[in-house]
């Protein structure tokens, strides 16, 4: 810059076009700002933010560098080994650097396709499934992942005993002696009994990753053997993205895995960042900006609405699998007492007011697991059934009911104003106590008596880490599932429900799970309802619109997968 | 007289630091909540919960795991934290300088500004500047810190597009080589001339809005006590033996006036050491505030507690230095 500078003055002097006054004052100009520029520009790199270059992948197939894909997030998470992290951020993160052998195909919870595997099989009766794995697939570190590395993985994963372990447990209690390793490519698996539901379990974003042998076996200490602190805070997975940088109050950023045995043909992020955003108005404000290209939930019924309504926006509504209920307390309130209540529950003005429509009707079981029945009873708002059956059950008008709310949660705090406007109605009173989650959590796990706790034990929701009824009501309902042993916190008791839980856990064919699962469902609401059941959330994802790729699946909460994503230009 | 007023505060602290650190593990450890279940989320075993509780030494009695922590802390280690997993310490190191950066500049902004317009205000009473004066006081006293954050937010980012929504750097941006841990001085000392810029357009928002109400306090301060002087008979005899009036004001009433002003300004610390908390959540500031907040949310104990120690570490040091200023200041004063 600073030579066409002095070329266009030596220019115009010499021509004659300036006179010897303008001749001197440029001059001077000249000889100060020159060195000036040239050492600011010296010392300036390019640009601030380098622009990624395009690069070729094998034999002149083009791959199509998209650049980054920015991502919100409210929080990221201090465990990122697969094997023990057990929320849905951990499955997020893990999503992307990680591969289990098989996962649910597009938006269905019920078709499962090959992911790390190339191809896989089950016998006739399901007792034995075979895996065989693409050639010269690699993990981050530059190890190979063969058959011998996926059954060493699957051992970590089960006695690691952390975590979501009991998701393999149910199937492959002992990894050593049902898994075999066939050849390089191959491996087996084999069931004591027929399992349906294996393959389900397997594409389950809850565990059954692949995780480096080698990795662990060089960080493996005395005490820590399966070196869990080390897998916690690196990922060495086979996935698409290399994780880079996990800082879990600021973001998680991943890197493109030059190595990834599907390639990169195609249109395709080299970089992906997750940040965490804690503030909702920030979170808008950077979608409405083009700042962040996608976020799911995390935002306030309105700015959804907003969102929804801006054309740069594409806002996608789909199905979940989990259900949000309220737990209530079985041992202060009889069958009754709890059929009432759920009889005075406002519905609609729940759904409406407190999730913004974001709910649908259900049972315990949502609509996109095996087991629900369409058929389920559903209770309606009869203010007069409901006071009947509360009197009936020692609550006359004038008594009163309390109920837990956690503070941070926007909608619990509604539900509950609203569920005691309705309950006002009939004469009763509800008293409403909030406190924050971990407190709360501690109600709902702790060991102490249900007779100390609330009558309304707060609003809860669950779903199941695979396609499997059994595997969303066991925690939540069965009699182990009290005091610590999961989230049965009403200490609800029911023991024509303890003999169908059994047999579902073993069952061997789809008509007697189906069978087994109604009276479930039927016992669970309209018979003896140790909850009352607002319905199935729908969950919304907002992208910018010039990203594709993204189809979300039910069981997949929060989840990406980022490789199937691409950015189209205008 | 400053080596014994250091000493006998530095005693005073050990004192203080220690009823702070007891009453800080009571008050986290009343609360009724187990944050083993917190790590391991609701979907955990409650084995894989008991396994967490020995790995962070939950299982212990109350009084033993006090006693493990303060024994750590002499040594500088403020044990781990629950949610990053990482030693406490390390995380200070990381998040310290973000929020020293920011409340740095809040603080240098609140003075440098707040003293010249109280003292303008003070000289040009009822005029013009003093009715803007007066206005920024009371708005900046008046208006809570999140909403002003909320507002500069939207109207700076989201609707004119000048400045960025927060962070120290966009994520496209290396931070520069890590030597003090405040980017602003590490991006020059490194020669960054762009990331320099960038860091400072990244700071204007957070900073201006944590200034704020500091500020407000300052220019108060700053122009009652100037009033207060300017009435004196001295100042009066100065002008009268012929000094100018700039003279007057910068030589005779600011330094008088300005005693309450830096008692004022050394409790503003606290003022923004608080504000911080609320700035670094809206402006998504990796700063210790977040952490802090974060920490509670966790119940992590040991993040909780270490954040607690290091700000009353800053405050008390902080008004150490503000006596000593008092001390050149005025002369006669004695402690």
């Amino acid at each position: 810059m600073a030579n066409t500078i002095t070329r266009s003055f030596v220019t115009a002097a010499l021509s004659g076009q300036l006179n010897r006054r303008q001749i001197l004052e440029r001059g001077l100009a000249l000889g100060v700002s020159t060195p000036l520029i040239a050492a600011l520009m010296k010392r300036t790199p390019a640009s601030a933010a380098p622009a990624p270059q395009s690069q070729r992948w094998r034999s002149g197939l083009q791959f199509e560098d998209n650049g980054t894909l920015n991502v919100i997030i409210s929080s990221g998470t201090n465990d990122i080994d697969p094997h023990s992290t057990y929320s849905t951020m951990g499955s997020a993160i893990a999503l992307g650097s990680y591969e289990m052998l098989v996962r649910y195909q597009g938006d269905s919870t019920e078709v499962v396709k090959p992911f790390l595997a190339e191809s896989f099989e089950a016998n006739e009766d399901n007792t034995l499934f075979t895996f065989t794995l693409p050639e010269n697939v690699l993990f981050h570190d530059g190890t190979v992942c063969d058959a011998q590395a996926v059954k060493d993985s699957m051992i970590r994963f089960r006695r690691l005993e952390m975590g979501p372990y009991i998701v393999l447990q149910r199937f492959v209690d002992d990894p050593e002696s049902q898994i075999e390793v066939v050849d390089a490519r191959t491996v087996t698996f084999s069931m004591t009994r027929p399992q349906p539901l294996f393959l389900a379990a397997m594409a389950s974003s809850y565990g059954p990753f692949v995780v480096s042998p080698a990795a662990w076996a060089e960080n493996a200490t005395e005490d820590d053997p399966w070196a869990h602190e080390f897998i916690s805070f690196n990922a060495v997975g086979t996935g698409p993205y290399r994780l880079v940088e996990n800082i879990t109050t600021e973001l998680v950023r991943f890197e493109k895995f030059d190595e990834y045995h599907r390639g990169w043909e195609g249109p395709h992020f080299s970089e992906v960042v997750m940040r965490v955003v804690n503030e909702n108005s920030t979170r808008r404000q950077l979608l409405e900006e083009g700042t962040s290209d996608a976020i799911t939930s995390l935002l306030t019924g309105e700015d959804v609405q907003a969102l929804s309504e801006n054309p740069n926006l594409t806002t996608m509504i789909y199905p979940t699998t989990r259900v949000n209920w309220a737990i209530l307390n079985a041992v202060r309130l009889g069958v009754d007492a709890r059929r009432g209540l759920s009889y005075a529950f406002p519905y609609d003005e729940v759904i409406e007011g407190s999730y913004s429509g974001m709910l649908e009707r259900s049972g315990p079981i949502p609509s996109t697991v095996r087991g629900a029945d369409p058929d389920v009873f559903l209770y309606p708002t009869d203010l007069d059934r409901a006071a009947e059956l509360l009197t009936a059950g020692g609550f006359p008008a004038g008594s009163s009911f309390d109920m837990l709310v956690v503070s941070e949660t926007v909608e619990d705090t509604i539900t509950a104003q609203l569920f005691q406007a309705s309950l006002a109605q009939i004469g009763i009173d509800l008293s409403i106590t909030e406190i924050d989650l971990a407190t709360y959590e501690e109600i709902i796990f702790g060991d102490a008596p249900a007779e100390e706790k609330e009558t309304i034990l707060g609003s809860w929701e669950w779903w199941p880490d695979y396609n499997d009824a059994h595997n969303q009501l066991a925690p939540n309902f069965l009699e182990s599932a009290i005091g610590g042993g999961g989230s049965n916190g009403g200490a609800w008791v029911n023991e024509r429900f303890e003999e169908i839980m059994a047999e579902a856990e073993v069952f061997e064919n789809e008509d007697q799970l189906l069978e087994l699962m109604k009276e479930a469902q039927q016992i669970l609401t309209e018979l003896d309802p140790p909850a009352i059941y607002y319905g199935e959330t729908l969950m919304y994802t907002i992208l910018q619109n010039d990203i594709q790729g993204f189809v979300p699946n039910p069981l997949y909460l929060e989840s990406y997968f980022f490789y199937d994503m691409y950015r189209v230009s205008e | 007289m400053i080596a014994r007023l250091i000493v006998r505060r530095l005693m005073f602290t050990v004192v203080v630091l220690l009823g702070l650190s007891l009453m800080t593990f009571t008050l986290s450890h009343l609360v009724p909540a187990n944050p083993a279940r917190l790590i391991a989320g609701p979907r955990a075993s409650a084995s894989t919960v008991e396994k967490i509780e020995i790995e962070y030494g939950l299982d212990q009695p109350l009084p033993r795991q006090y006693v493990n922590y303060m024994k750590g802390v002499v040594q500088l280690d403020f044990g781990r934290s629950f949610s990053s997993r990482k030693p406490v310490s390390e995380d200070l190191a990381r998040y310290l300088p973000a929020t020293i950066e920011l409340g740095l500049y809040a603080f240098l902004l609140s003075t440098l500004a707040g003293v010249p317009l109280g003292v303008a205000s003070a000289v040009r009473r009822d005029s013009f500047i003093d009715h803007v004066s007066r206005i920024i006081s009371i708005s900046g006293l008046a208006l809570p810190v999140f909403w002003l954050a909320l507002m500069a937010q939207f109207l700076f980012f989201g609707k004119l597009g000048w400045l960025p929504d927060g962070r120290r750097l966009p994520d496209s941006v290396k931070a520069p080589p890590g030597i003090t841990g405040l980017y602003t001085i590490d991006a020059l000392l490194a020669g960054q001339w762009s990331t320099f810029v960038t860091a400072v357009e990244h700071l204007i928002l957070p900073v201006v809005v944590l200034a704020f109400g500091s500020l407000a306090v300052t220019t108060r301060m700053v122009r009652a006590g100037m009033l207060e002087v300017l009435d004196q008979d001295y100042i009066r005899t100065a002008r009268a033996k012929g000094l100018a009036r700039p003279a007057v004001i910068r030589k005779h009433a600011l330094k008088n006036a300005l005693l309450p002003a830096v008692t004022s300004i050394g409790l503003q610390i606290g003022l923004l050491l608080s504000g911080a908390f609320l700035v670094e959540i809206v402006f998504s500031w990796p700063g210790i505030g977040r952490y802090a907040v974060n920490a509670i949310l966790q119940i992590d104990y040991n993040a909780i507690m270490a954040t607690t120690l290091v700000i009353a570490v800053i405050f008390v040091f902080l008004n150490l230095l503000t006596d000593i200023i008092y001390l050149f200041l005025d002369p006669r004063i004695s402690f």
